[in-house]
């Protein structure tokens, strides 16, 4: 479509007419067109000053009306508006206490809500079994981090993981293990950068990421981050059982 | 008796009959309340034109319904503003002189863009250009598009002519327009 055939799509996007989508679209279009964003620019100043000039007017035949027309002050029938006393002033000390205890009640009832998700989410996080194979005399990090990890003992495998995960950073499945240490220790924020990569990957251990990140996500409140995950996952054989229960 | 709708209307269209009927039907209780609170005339007559350009500003970014009620609407800005100006009377200017008044600030991103009529050189020279340019027809295609926001469809209807000449005049008219603002920037630097 050239510049001409865009108009009515310029004003729309000006006067944010546009769905999410279209605007989406539409910026992406003006951002590899520069005739386009040119002629936006311009239609963004002719909108701003058509608009400047009328309120000029407006206010030069304002002005002219009123050198012109003499006024006597009287409120007429329009006193109600500028009644500054009565019944306002007198109830104004019980709205504020019932502002109060509705306030104060949806408080406690939405510190209640959390409170009972946060509980659920608590009830369904297990450790990741663990697939990786060492043998009970290795020395390093990795083998190490996965022992502490197996014996539950998750401060340590933190250590050790992250020591590993360090040293082999294509190894996807300890910095798995590694975040799902972290939220077992309740520390979702540092999972959270962790889990992100993999599940982008297809790869065996991407489901298991995407469950241990909405796991992660509602651990922080991110209960809107978290849904497309809980949905992607409903249907599945593992993992579906547990996204019910933590929608409660 | 003039309706919201009609007000509405005349406003937008700086219709002097519709302003006067405003001035005549709301400065008289405006007046009567500023002087009952410790205010002047020229007070008054100050917070009625800040009142005005307010509601006006309003109206030409569509953030006025035409069916809310127009007198209490401008009654509740004009006292609200009274009551802003007494908290703070003794820093704060009721009205300011010529184009300051267009800076005070809103919550909508309209007045950002309306500081670069006056701040910004392009925009002036635009400003400058438009209100002496003698294209009257494409001046008055792009005051309909861009100010009045008829569709091009129907510019085109009521020209009956096709859409396609409509959309490639608009562009034509803009183009030439912003022709001449560049050559105005040439000349005044």
């Amino acid at each position: 479509m050239s510049v001409e055939q865009t108009q009515d799509t310029i004003q729309a996007y000006l006067e944010r007419r546009l769905s999410a989508e279209e605007l989406r679209n539409f910026e992406a279009q003006i951002q590899a067109d520069p005739a386009l964003a040119e002629e936006v620019h311009r239609c963004r100043q002719l909108r701003v000053m058509t608009r400047h000039e009328a309120l000029l007017q407006g206010k030069q035949t304002l002005a002219a009306v009123m050198a012109e027309v003499d006024i006597t002050p009287d409120y007429g029938q329009h006193r109600r508006y500028f009644d500054d006393s009565g019944w306002f002033k007198r109830w104004l000390p019980g709205l504020l206490v019932l502002a109060a205890l509705v306030s104060g009640g949806t408080w406690y009832y939405g510190y209640q809500q959390q409170q009972q998700a946060l509980a659920r989410v608590q009830s369904v996080l297990e450790p990741l079994d663990n697939i990786i194979g060492f043998s009970p005399d290795d020395p390093g990090s990795a083998a190490a981090g996965m022992r502490a990890y197996d014996q539950r003992k998750y401060p340590e495998a933190i250590r050790y993981l992250s020591t590993a995960a360090q040293e082999s950073q294509d190894d996807p499945s300890l910095q798995l293990y590694l975040a799902v240490s972290y939220l077992l220790q309740q520390e979702p924020a540092r999972a959270e950068p962790l889990l992100r990569p993999l599940t982008q990957t297809d790869a065996l251990l991407t489901v298991p990421a995407r469950w241990y990140l909405a796991v992660c996500l509602l651990q922080q409140g991110k209960k809107a981050e978290a849904t497309p995950l809980l949905d992607a996952l409903e249907g599945d054989v593992v993992y579906g059982e547990k996204v019910r229960r933590v929608r409660g | 008796m003039m309706t919201d709708r009609q007000i509405y209307m005349g406003l937008r269209q700086n219709d002097r009959a519709t302003t006067e009927y405003v001035y005549k039907t709301l400065a008289p209780p405006l007046f009567k309340y500023v002087l009952s609170n410790n205010g002047s005339r020229e007070e008054a007559k100050d917070l009625f034109q800040e009142t005005f350009i307010k509601v006006l500003k309003r109206i030409h970014n569509d953030q006025y319904n035409d069916l809310d009620k127009f007198e209490a609407y401008f009654l509740t800005i004009a006292r609200n503003t009274w009551i802003d100006h007494l908290k703070s009377k003794k820093n704060k200017v009721l009205v300011d002189p010529d184009d300051q008044l267009w800076q005070r600030a809103d919550d909508s991103d309209e007045d950002a863009l309306l500081q670069l009529v006056l701040h910004d050189r392009r925009m002036e020279a635009l400003h400058a250009v438009w209100e002496t340019w003698e294209d009257t027809i494409c001046r008055r295609m792009l005051h309909q598009f861009h100010y009045d926001r008829t569709r091009t469809k129907d510019i085109a209807e009521a020209e009956n002519v096709p859409q396609n000449t409509i959309l490639q005049r608009l562009f034509k008219c803009r183009s030439k327009l912003f022709r001449l603002v560049q050559q105005r920037l040439q000349q005044t630097t």
